[in-house]
């Protein structure tokens, strides 16, 4: 058994986005197909 | 934890003061979720080892296995005490590359598997501000959710398997009952986000937020002077009260966000407010697209930037500079027509003062009214998350052929407001992409040009 924790570290600006939400929410299902 | 229908199971876990989340699959979010909910012990945990892992000595094999996981939620903060401050800084300023973004690849993995897992609630639309381009309605008064009943909605959440909760408003620090909200928040273990101006934070909602270890506190900052900031909240001092309270979470150890929505008058100036984010400490984040109302008015897009050398001098910055993987997008030639609308919907919904339930606080689409309708028939049994989910961007007119379409920060929301379409969108929204792409494909070409 092999058990992992990566963390990652967030980032609550540093881009352009949606300022009246949580950045992020809006990218899903967004620049892919 | 979250057990899916596939009988996958996840775990979601924020350490809030280093800005870190991790996300635990399978068995280590199984032997995870037996540490946490003993509190620390680990008997639990090295049982489940134990009895569903292969091992030469059982005992040992397990302790090892156990061992080496503790090491890493150790290095992640999630166990031990207090946190090492040194290494939560430099990876706090070392930033994220923000197209890396683990919350959304969380928010993702939740959208497709349909967990209500975000909430904006807006708690009042009064506010103490009279900025010049506020999309909320131009009369604020409405019925509000009670304490009672915020507690019990959240509940709800909880138990649906919500985990970000985003607290807004108009000015959430205006109602007297702030105090028990963040404790609510705080029993429920949510990865809290705060949008406020902040100028009426007092030394108790201080100690609260402290206590609350929020994900974020985001404080919109219009310019980097007093006389700037003020001519756009049209309140003489705000400025001063805001970086005042700017300073003070920071001293508490609080991420906090500047953000920055760019108007004609305060784009100019959009360096200086990174400056100033940058001398409180703070992290920066600025947005063009200025929406109409919620109900429609129109008198905030006039303050949208229209100046072209203004637009591009934005696009130029490093926050344009958008990848995918490895990949530039300037360099995509291939838009998928498949690609959906937006998040809307998607793993969270927005909530009204009044209790009207949304699909995404940009997004003025009424889903059902709570406590009428509980949460989980509306995230059950609602039409719109198929329905608007099925929408590709093929579907729409203008997007269908476009070239440009990586470069939009399409917002179906704002489109909504300003004509009462989400599937058509403001020639402002095709401007703004028109306008990245260029600078891109110029930039793109400056580069070929050195490299030769």
């Amino acid at each position: 058994m092999k058990l992992t924790a990566k963390t990652k570290q967030y980032s609550l600006g540093k881009a352009c986005g949606c300022t009246k939400s949580l950045q992020g929410t809006c990218g899903i299902n967004y620049r892919a197909g | 934890m979250y057990s899916l229908s596939n009988s996958e199971v996840v775990c979601v876990a924020y350490h809030t003061p280093s800005q870190s989340v991790v996300f635990l699959e399978g068995d280590s979010a199984e032997v995870w979720w037996r540490i946490y909910t003993a509190n620390g012990d680990c008997e639990p945990a090295l049982k489940y080892i134990r009895e569903n892992g292969t091992f030469d000595g059982a005992e040992e094999g397990s302790r090892a296995v156990l061992t080496g996981f503790l090491e890493d939620l150790r290095r992640s903060n999630l166990v031990g005490e207090g946190s090492d401050r040194a290494s939560i800084e430099s990876c706090v300023s070392n930033g994220t590359d923000p197209t890396q973004n683990p919350e959304l690849e969380i928010g993702q993995f939740m959208a497709d598997h349909h967990v209500l897992y975000s909430l904006v609630l807006e708690l009042t639309y009064r506010c103490n501000e009279r900025c010049i381009h506020c999309y909320l309605p131009s009369d604020t008064r409405t019925v509000e959710l009670t304490t009672l009943q915020i507690e019990s909605l959240l509940r709800e959440f909880a138990d649906l398997g919500g985990l970000q909760l985003q607290l807004t408003g108009g000015e959430l620090f205006v109602r007297k009952d702030i105090l028990e909200i963040l404790a609510i928040a705080k029993a429920h273990g949510f990865a809290t986000s705060i949008i406020s101006n902040l100028t009426l934070m007092n030394d108790s909602i201080l100690a609260a937020l402290a206590d609350l270890r929020p994900r974020s506190v985001g404080c919109s900052i219009y310019g980097a002077t007093a006389e700037l900031h003020d001519s756009i909240t049209t309140i003489k001092g705000s400025f001063d009260k805001s970086v005042r309270s700017l300073r003070a979470l920071r001293s508490a150890g609080i991420p906090v966000v500047i953000k920055s929505p760019l108007l004609r008058s305060t784009a100019p100036h959009w360096r200086e407010i990174e400056r100033l984010a940058q001398d409180l400490d703070c992290e920066y984040q600025f947005d063009l697209s200025i929406t109409a109302k919620n109900d429609g008015g129109l008198a905030p897009v006039s303050h949208r930037v229209e100046d072209s050398a203004a637009l591009k001098d934005i696009f130029a910055s490093r926050y344009y500079k958008l990848y995918a993987g490895e990949e530039p997008m300037s360099a995509l030639t291939s838009p998928s027509p498949d690609a959906g609308l937006c998040g809307a919907g998607a793993a969270g919904l927005c909530i009204s003062p009044d209790g009207t339930v949304r699909p995404c606080i940009g997004l003025n689409v009424p889903l059902g009214k709570w406590p009428e309708t509980t949460l989980s028939e509306i995230w059950r049994t609602s039409k719109f998350f198929s329905e608007f989910g099925a929408i590709r961007l093929r579907d729409i007119e203008e997007c269908r052929d476009c070239s440009d379409f990586v470069f939009c920060s399409r917002c179906p929301g704002a489109w909504h407001a300003e004509h009462g379409d989400f599937c058509k969108p403001t020639s402002y929204a095709c401007k703004l992409a028109h306008t990245w792409a260029d600078v891109q494909r110029g930039l793109a070409a400056s580069r070929k040009g050195e490299e030769r």
